[in-house]
C-alpha cells in the first residue's frame, strides 16, 4: 500500500467538519434524508440515499475518514448499518449495483500494493485511489484548496441517482 | 421594455461553494457560464462539467442559445452544478 502522509488530526478534524457543515448547507442535503453519524473527530459515516428510477429510495451508508484530510480526500468505505459499521460486501443489500460511469470503479476486494485486499471506492476523490498507485491527470488529482469533502460527497451522490444507480447488489429483506 | 432578470445557481461541487447570478433573459448561456468561472475564481479546464441539477443535461452544449430559451426547454429551475475532472478506474 502507499503510505499517504498523516496529518495533524486535530487541524484534520476540525478542516473536516467545517468543510462538511458547508456542503450539507449548501445542497440542503437533510431535506434529501442525508443524515451523518460522528464515529470520532475523525470519522462520520454518512447515510446517502440512493435514488432508483422508479422514485424508490434505498439508503447505503459510508464512513469517511479525515486522517490524510485535506492534503489528501477522505477515506471511504461501505459498510453495514449494525453495530461497529463494519465494510460492506458484494453480495448483500449494503452494495450498490451501478451502470458505472467510466470514471468510477467500486472493488468489493481489491489488492492493495502491501498485498493485502480491502474495498476500493476508486475515483480520484477518495483517499484509497492514492493508496492503490493509480496515476490522475493533473486537472484529475485532488487539490488542497480547490477540492474539499464535497467533491467526494458530490461525486457518490450523482451516481446513486438514475441514470447510474440500479439496485442493492442483492434484495433486502425490507 | 426591460426584462425581468434570470436567477441561475450554481453550485460547485468540488467545493460547496454556491453563486448566485442575475443574468438577462436575452444573455447566452455562455455569458452565465463565464460568470460562474469568475464568481467561482476558476479557470475553464479539460474535463470540467457543468449540469442542470433536474436533469443531469449538460450545460456546456447549449452555450449559444439565449439563457430564456435555454431555461424554457432545457433546466427550467436553472440550478447548475459545476464539477471539474476526476480520475477512475479506466484512466
Amino acid at each position: 500500500m502507499t503510505t499517504l502522509p498523516r496529518v495533524d488530526p486535530e487541524v484534520a478534524a476540525k478542516t473536516f467538519r467545517i468543510h462538511l457543515d458547508q456542503y450539507w448547507a449548501a445542497r440542503q442535503l437533510a431535506e434529501e434524508g442525508w443524515e451523518r453519524e460522528e464515529l470520532d473527530p475523525l470519522h462520520v459515516v454518512v447515510t446517502i440515499p440512493a435514488v432508483h428510477e422508479s422514485g424508490r429510495i434505498d439508503p447505503y451508508y459510508v464512513r469517511l475518514g479525515a486522517e490524510y484530510y485535506d492534503v489528501y480526500p477522505p477515506t471511504v468505505l461501505f459498510v453495514q448499518p449494525v453495530e461497529g459499521w463494519p465494510r460492506a460486501r458484494a453480495g448483500t443489500g449494503w452494495w450498490p449495483r451501478l451502470d458505472r460511469p467510466s470514471w468510477l470503479g467500486f472493488h468489493d476486494n481489491y489488492r492493495y500494493a502491501d498485498g493485502s485486499f480491502n474495498q476500493l471506492v476508486c475515483f480520484s476523490m477518495t483517499a484509497e485511489y492514492y493508496m492503490t498507485n493509480h496515476k490522475p491527470t493533473p486537472t484529475q488529482r485532488w487539490t488542497q484548496g480547490r477540492h474539499t469533502v464535497a467533491a467526494t460527497l458530490s461525486r457518490l451522490r450523482e451516481v446513486l441517482r438514475p441514470p447510474y444507480y440500479k439496485e442493492p447488489d442483492y434484495a433486502r429483506n425490507s | 421594455m426591460e426584462h425581468e432578470k434570470l436567477r441561475v445557481t450554481c453550485h460547485n461541487e468540488d467545493d460547496g461553494n454556491v453563486s448566485e447570478i442575475e443574468a438577462d433573459p436575452e444573455d447566452y448561456v455562455a455569458m452565465v457560464i463565464a460568470a460562474m468561472y469568475e464568481k467561482f475564481h476558476l479557470e475553464p479546464r479539460d474535463g470540467d462539467r457543468l449540469r442542470c441539477d433536474a436533469t443531469g443535461d449538460n450545460v456546456f452544449a447549449h452555450s449559444e442559445k439565449k439563457l430564456e430559451a435555454y431555461k424554457a426547454t432545457y433546466c427550467r429551475e436553472l440550478v447548475w452544478l459545476f464539477s471539474s475532472d476526476q480520475g477512475g478506474a479506466l484512466r
